[in-house]
């Protein structure tokens, strides 16, 4: 996942749950994510769709 | 460290509150996340010559790639609208920087590499931020915290007045700076298309010489994981006119980003606290067009603070100016553009067409600026009876 996320930000923007922040340009996923998905389906590149699997 | 005023996010509208602010005469400190402000570059980079003059600001050579005289909009059919405006295409990262310069040169003090994590609330009130820096983790306090940290918007978030956007709420994008692109220089250019770029639009910004910025933006909820990258090369692939325009272009640069469409956030100002730019969601939900609206937003945010800590009172009561104060400059541009804009994402292509055929230049720039909208509903309705639902909506 690391070559494709460009640090946007979009992911933390719509995460429901405050459980993503960007840190050293790349997202970081704290205890509370809870797997929904939608901070994938806003990534411009598929950066976190490569973290999933 | 204590200041008058902590801004976090060294963007356009963070650098102009800081410019303001310290030009009034406060203790100002900007907190940027990145290594280099300006880069990498999230935007289209166009600003109407209005944007700039009503932010006050002098266009330089130093930071105009091109000059623009109209915008050439292309229906889904192909049918094209010209509709006459002067602007410019940027040089964002020399004018970012050319903004924080300023804010600078009128005393204010910058910090790279520190990324605010949360705002220090204190009995209700916001006091300051905790950032991380190369050095670990500090506070620092002020009197008036500007958050103008971007979409993301910790400060805003952890201060209680940022909720997150909902997937139909943000466009997903995507961009190439290319060079070698065929296109009238003249001019910015917008593709709509339901079908290639659901919920948001295609564009070429020219930058002169065949460079241009050459980007897409897809509403959230219409996309899935990497889509906006991939709408992106499909469409210089199989868009029959884009294709064309970059049939020899090679790109050298990618950006990506988010832009919120959804209208301001209902709060700007709580006790201790503005917010102000992207983190604001002050963007114009039809364009995405935010570089306007955030110069003097920003600039209204840094006033205002500056009045508020020569009055020695800083509470929301006093801070809720800023508030009255952008939405006198943009209160009604919003309310419509954002009506606008939830028509035209739910349009299919044929519906597309049809408006285009209804509507002339004039009606385009009113919808557009969110000006004259009822009348540009009425006359919808007069020839498109079609679009009726849509265009009720307008007038509510």
């Amino acid at each position: 996942m690391v070559e494709r996320c460009l640090g946007c930000a979009a992911c933390a923007a719509v995460c429901p749950k405050d459980a993503l922040t960007i840190s050293g340009g790349k997202p970081e996923f704290g205890p509370e994510c809870d797997d929904c998905g939608i901070c994938a389906k806003v990534c411009p590149t598929g950066a976190i769709e490569d973290e999933g699997e | 460290m204590e200041f008058d005023v902590v801004v976090v996010g060294a963007g356009p509208a963070g650098s102009v509150a800081a410019w303001a602010a310290a030009e009034a005469g406060c203790d100002v400190l900007v907190l940027e996340r990145k290594a280099e402000v300006g880069v990498p570059k999230q935007c289209a980079e166009g600003i109407s010559a209005h944007g700039l003059e009503h932010a006050g600001i002098e266009p330089q050579d130093e930071w105009i790639a091109t000059e623009i005289s109209r915008a050439l909009i292309y229906a889904p059919n192909g049918k094209e609208f010209e509709v006459p405006g002067d602007g410019y295409v940027l040089e964002r990262r020399v004018f970012d920087k050319w903004l924080v310069v300023r804010a600078v040169e009128a005393g204010a003090e910058v910090k790279l590499l520190a990324r605010a994590r949360r705002a220090l609330v204190d009995d209700g009130r916001v006091v300051g931020v905790e950032y991380e820096g190369v050095d670990g983790v500090h506070e620092v306090r002020a009197r008036v915290t500007i958050a103008a940290d971007g979409i993301e918007s910790r400060i805003g978030r952890t201060a209680g007045l940022v909720p997150p956007l909902k997937p139909t709420e943000i466009c997903t994008c995507a961009q190439y700076e290319m060079i070698g692109v065929d296109v009238e220089e003249d001019a910015t250019h917008f593709f709509v298309d339901a079908e290639f770029f659901p919920g948001g639009y295609f564009w070429i910004f020219p930058k002169g010489e065949g460079r241009a910025n050459v980007g897409v933006g897809i509403r959230g909820s219409e996309s899935e994981p990497g889509d906006a990258l991939k709408v992106l090369n499909r469409a210089l692939e199989d868009h029959e006119l884009i294709s064309e325009a970059v049939a020899e272009a090679v790109p050298v640069e990618v950006n990506v980003g988010g832009v919120p469409v959804c209208g301001p956030v209902g709060r700007t100002y709580g006790d201790g606290i503005l917010v102000v730019g992207d983190a604001a969601r002050q963007v114009n939900p039809v364009t995405g067009g935010g570089l306007h609206t955030s110069l003097v937003c920003g600039r209204i945010a840094g006033e205002v603070a500056a009045e508020a800590i020569e009055e020695d009172d800083t509470s929301a009561t006093f801070l809720k100016q800023y508030q009255d104060q952008w939405k006198e400059e943009f209160g009604r541009m919003f309310k419509y553009t954002l009506k606008a804009s939830k028509i035209l994402s739910e349009m299919s292509n044929e519906e597309l067409n049809a408006l285009a055929e209804a509507l002339d230049r004039e009606d385009i720039l009113r919808l557009v600026k969110g000006e004259g909208v009822v009348k540009v509903a009425k006359k919808v309705i007069a020839r498109k009876p079609s679009l009726l639902k849509y265009a009720k909506h307008l007038m509510k």
